[in-house]
């Protein structure tokens, strides 16, 4: 009966992100979201305990709130989502083990973000992505994933701090590690990895039909460290 | 005009929207300030790619050049000369 809820819902969200989609862009938006031949993506990490939390303004700074998203906040409609596929996706991926946290302002969910311990306390939690990219989770390390902000709210400098928030309650948490991953035709992601000094990780490139994925080390490319030096 | 003054007419006018703001130093920090945020570094190095005939590739979109105006003019002699 869970399994086919999933189900329910993961199909919901692919249909509301399909019409989200074709709004923003058109028919060529939504192809491109599902259909793409090796696009280079770069896994990322950020050390959690050894290094300070990085410089840069915080969420408070915004008037924004950043709480984490419970199945009950869902089930008593406690906020409204600006983007619709964001509050469906919120209910299927909390039934997964993911924990979502939320950039509320007023009663508003206007950004959120998704993070998994694969080996922390209890049962493994797996995510698709972690084999995808060969991200090397160990315990104690977090993979966060699927940050959105709401079309309205963009330009308003709040990727960084909405980030840092998270990297912060890690660290409380006891993780040791959070690690990511953008796509490197998605510009703005690049950016904010690299101003917030994430170190980068080998390159794959990534092929995609559908429902279909498959990645692979990209050879001989290089990468940046968080000090902008090149590593092998 | 140099190459300096065209970035800063720039980010004056299309990136802060604000002509009458007191005209941005060379090493006047773009980043710390929130000039060039993650929209922003689309609009400019469009900008730039477009007005100095470059391609600025992956791996030098980092924040140290585009730090300031200095930095970014830097980026754009380097590209000019390769």
């Amino acid at each position: 009966m869970k399994l086919i809820s999933l189900m329910f819902e993961s199909m919901l969200v692919a249909w509301y992100q399909v019409r989200e989609a074709f709004e923003e862009g058109g028919l060529k938006n939504v192809l491109r979201q599902r259909f793409f031949w090796k696009r280079k993506a770069t896994p990322v990490v950020m050390g959690l305990l050894d290094a300070a939390p990085t410089p840069g303004r915080i969420l408070q700074d915004f008037s924004y709130q950043f709480v984490e998203i419970k199945l009950d906040h869902l089930r008593n409609k406690k906020w409204i989502f600006s983007t619709a596929s964001r509050g469906v996706k919120a209910s299927r991926n909390i039934k997964k083990g993911w924990r979502g946290f939320a950039l509320v302002m007023k009663n508003q969910v206007v950004g959120d973000v998704w993070c998994v311990i694969p080996c922390g306390e209890g049962i493994p939690i797996h995510h698709s992505d972690l084999g995808m990219l060969g991200i090397p989770c160990g315990k104690k390390d977090a993979y966060a994933f699927d940050m959105y902000i709401s079309p309205e709210h963009r330009g308003e400098n709040l990727a960084a701090p909405f980030h840092r928030s998270l990297h912060n309650l890690l660290r409380t948490e006891g993780c040791s590690k959070v690690y990511g991953f953008y796509w490197d035709d998605n510009l703005p992601a690049l950016w904010m990895h690299r101003i917030m000094k994430f170190k980068e990780l080998p390159k794959r490139q990534v092929t995609r039909f559908l429902f279909y994925m498959k990645s692979e080390f990209i050879p001989g490319k290089s990468n940046h460290s968080s000090q902008g030096q090149h590593v092998s | 005009m140099t190459t300096s003054d065209v970035i800063r007419n720039f980010i004056t006018n299309e990136i802060l929207h604000n002509p009458s703001v007191i005209p941005l130093g060379d090493d006047e920090s773009l980043i710390e300030s929130g000039i060039i945020d993650s929209l922003g570094i689309m609009t400019l190095l469009a900008f730039v790619e477009r007005e100095f005939s470059v391609e600025i590739p992956g791996d030098d979109l980092l924040p140290e050049n585009f730090a300031s105006i200095s930095a970014i003019t830097a980026l754009i002699e380097r590209q000019m000369v390769r």
